[in-house]
């Protein structure tokens, strides 16, 4: 019988074209157990049409597309029913889990230990009589409705021949009770326990909820009704082995605003790889606590990308006031206006009192004016749509991207909710079912999605870019589902897009988007980096076309003078953690104080009155200086 | 895609806009930078002007200390620090202060902090930022919380 089995199923394979075949995936699995006639491996009345092993225990075979794992074996508990849920995630259908009492096993194709469900249920009818088998990994239980029980450990007795049902240990008296309760559940209602969104359960396992508030989220964006009104200044050169942005942070599409928090430049400098690689390392957005601390990328646009949230869209104690950053709003489920929102607009974008204006999710209006109707789009386009650089100088692409075959396709991201309840008492920490009010509401399922934990893939890309045509061996995606925007970085981050770095202090006077130490005449707007030379004139109208990176102002790099004007009696302060040295001289060009150290120090010899001018120097290199008036 | 499933058959069988954020706020950020614990304040400018107690139309370095050290106080472990002001950025619509507090003392076991900065502007909160000890924790407070006191033992 194997072999011909085994010969009609190459039979049916061989019929398939290459391509059909390189196309399909195949499930392969057992109806039920052999009949006890057929063999003498299990005891009599254990083998088919009982509810024993031998009746209910069957191969699964899946291979073909899909599917990362090759000669693995999977020990989770899963079932026939369990396929439903799993050709529909295969088909592209998102799920929470699953669907009914079906989980979807897609996730176990490309990863161990995904499968979340831990108790199996089995029934069946024999003799006019209903049994009903329940099971975790060590332990089964057997009931029927006349009351009958058996209790197995079916990893020491797989053919369950000694009954421990008179004879359970405290241990196995508390797994039979939750075993009979889950039992019970399965039977009446939908579990709580199966990692599977069914019935009317509004998410995952949303059972038992002692909570008394509910989330409220919001998925209504507070509009665009405002035009630019400034340029907006992307400006990419290449330094080295580094891809250089001048930005000027400024949307070119309609934005909103709330508050008084009306959109302005906000200029700085990115940097990162032009050649990137991963780095076998992921770099959280986010300090352990959950506060943002870097960007992900820029748009571009010149626009930044920064997902996280920060103060005040954190759980607040309800006591204390104090912020738990284990706990920060989801911008993406919270986009609308009110206290509870983060006020988001139709661009999921937002603007920072003092860092500009910053996109936080899926940047529609922006994509919009890239590529009409490509936020919206139902298959796949001819071309991928980039959208941005990460920090770490690999790609971002807008939704669509090539898969490891090099076909376009609509990239899923690999989160859920979480199953169940919060763990928090709703004074120090939210409690309720996650509902995905919060960041920490979702979870990384491997191999849900296409997508890795950065929301990107190990695919070659090959895009026309300012430099010319460039390929990449990884990419991000903007997706339309959680976290729309990677929340960490998988190459090497460059530290230009920490959120703290210094912006550009200069000012932009003839307001061409260049501030004036990237402009080279900052008093005509029509000369600037983007202008095109005119033959006719003399002038270099595109400042030389190419730039690089300037030095900073001292305060820029975190050097300060307490009081200036003083009385010779000052602080140099550094918040840098080198050592540094501090040279004072004269008007006329006389060292007249020398001073090395850390952190701050304290100037107290100068008597005499006058201008003086003060240098940094720190491991030998000129810094700065400033003038120093001494009264 | 297709999906191909074969069965082993055992012999038989089978809105709209503005106004919306009603949490109008100033940042307090105390952080360890180098050697040195600096205080970093962002506020509205216009609050500020209107209600801070500045002469003049911008916020100058007198004005913004006078009305800062009135408002405020900084206590770490029962030393009180007197913040100094070093620069005041203004664009449009916003201020960023930066503030140097003192050198830096490691492991700081208490902190008291009394803030009423701008609370005579309503729903105006002041969020706190703590990022020292290595660790970072931060608080609102507002009309109902003008103080807190927080221990790191």
């Amino acid at each position: 019988m194997v072999e011909s089995m085994d010969y009609e199923i190459n039979r049916l394979l061989e019929s398939m074209d290459d391509e059909t075949l390189e196309n399909t995936v195949i499930i392969f699995i057992g109806d039920n157990g052999t009949p006890g006639q057929a063999n003498n491996f299990w005891p009599n009345g254990h083998a088919k049409s009982s509810i024993y092993e031998g009746g209910i225990r069957v191969p699964l075979i899946i291979t073909g597309k899909s599917v990362e794992r090759v000669n693995e074996g999977e020990a989770s508990l899963v079932q026939a029913t369990d396929l439903h849920a799993t050709i529909l995630e295969l088909a592209g259908v998102q799920l929470l889990g699953g669907t009914d009492n079906s989980l979807s096993l897609k996730p176990a194709l490309s990863f161990e230990n995904q499968v979340s469900k831990k108790i199996n249920y089995t029934d069946y009818e024999s003799s006019n009589t209903e049994l009903w088998a329940t099971r975790n990994e060590t332990y089964k239980l057997i009931e029927d409705e006349n009351g009958r029980e058996e209790f197995y450990n079916i990893i020491t007795d797989i053919k369950e021949e000694t009954n421990l049902i008179g004879n359970l240990t405290t241990e196995q008296k508390t797994i039979k009770t939750m075993l009979q309760q889950e039992a019970q559940t399965i039977r009446n209602d939908w579990s709580c326990n199966d990692g599977i969104k069914n019935g009317t359960e509004t998410i995952i396992d949303d059972c038992n909820n002692p909570c008394g508030t509910t989330d409220v989220l919001s998925y209504d964006n507070i509009d665009c009704s405002y035009t630019p009104s400034k340029p907006s200044v992307y400006y990419e050169f290449i330094e080295q082995n580094d891809r250089v942005v001048y930005s000027n942070n400024y949307p070119n599409h309609n934005f909103n605003y709330v508050a008084d928090r009306i959109p302005n430049p906000y200029y700085r400098v990115y940097k990162f790889d032009l050649k990137p690689k991963l780095s076998g390392e992921v770099t959280s957005l986010t300090r352990t606590n959950g506060r943002p601390v870097n960007f992900f990328g820029i748009a571009l646009n010149g626009v930044y990308m920064m997902p996280a949230p920060a103060t005040p869209f954190i759980f607040e104690d309800v006591n204390t006031g104090e912020y738990n950053w284990d706990w920060v709003f989801e911008p993406t489920t919270n986009i609308g206006d009110g206290r509870d929102f983060v006020a988001l607009d139709c661009a999921s974008a937002h603007v920072n009192p003092n860092s500009g204006y910053h996109y936080h999710g899926n940047m529609y209006e922006y994509v919009e004016e890239l590529e009409q109707g490509i936020s919206t789009l139902n298959t796949p386009p001819a071309e991928v749509l980039q959208v941005g650089w990460a920090a770490d100088g690999f790609p971002v692409l807008y939704r669509f991207g090539p898969d490891k075959e090099g076909n376009i396709k609509e990239m899923f991201p690999s989160f859920q909710l979480k199953s169940g309840l919060r763990p928090g008492d709703g004074i120090s920490a939210p409690c309720g079912s996650y509902s995905g009010k919060y960041t920490n509401d979702f979870g990384y399922v491997a191999g849900k999605g296409d997508l890795d934990e950065c929301n990107g893939i190990e695919a070659s890309i090959t895009l026309n870019t300012a430099q010319g045509e460039e390929t990449f061996d990884y990419y991000y995606v903007v997706t339309q589902g959680f976290p729309q925007i990677s929340r960490c970085i998988k190459g090497n981050f460059n530290d230009s897009f920490i959120s703290s770095s210094a912006a550009l202090s200069g000012v932009d006077a003839d307001g061409d988007g260049f501030v004036v130490s990237y402009d080279c005449d900052d008093s005509n707007a029509n000369i600037n980096p983007f202008a095109t030379d005119n033959p006719s004139t003399s002038f270099d109208e595109s400042c030389g076309a190419t730039l690089s990176t300037q030095d900073l102002d001292l305060k820029d790099l975190g050097y300060y003078i307490n009081s200036n004007p003083n009385d010779g009696h000052f602080f140099v302060i550094s918040t840098s953690l080198e050592e540094y040295q501090v040279q004072l001289f004269s008007i006329t060009g006389q060292l007249v104080l020398e001073q090395t150290g850390i952190g701050v120090l304290e100037i107290n010899t100068i008597t005499n009155a006058g201008v003086y001018v003060l240098r940094i120097i720190r491991e030998g290199n000129k810094l700065g200086t400033i003038k120093i008036i001494i009264k | 895609m297709r999906i191909l499933i074969l069965t082993c058959f055992a012999l038989l069988n089978m809105t709209n806009i503005n106004n919306l954020h009603e949490s109008i706020s100033a940042t307090f950020n105390v952080i360890k930078r180098g050697h040195v614990l600096m205080l970093e304040i962002d506020f509205d400018k216009e609050n500020f002007i209107k209600f801070g107690a500045s002469k003049s139309l911008h916020v100058s370095k007198e004005d913004f200390s006078k009305y800062l050290h009135k408002t405020t106080s900084w206590e770490f472990d029962g030393e009180k620090l007197v913040p100094q002001v070093l620069e005041i950025k203004s664009n449009e619509h916003h201020t960023k202060v930066i503030c140097f507090l003192s050198k830096y003392k490691e492991s700081i076991k208490s902190v008291t902090i009394k803030n009423e900065f701008l609370l005579n502007v309503k729903s105006h909160s002041n969020i706190v930022k703590l990022d020292i000890n290595n660790t970072f924790k931060d608080y609102r407070l507002h009309k109902e919380r003008r103080e807190i006191k927080v221990n790191y033992n």
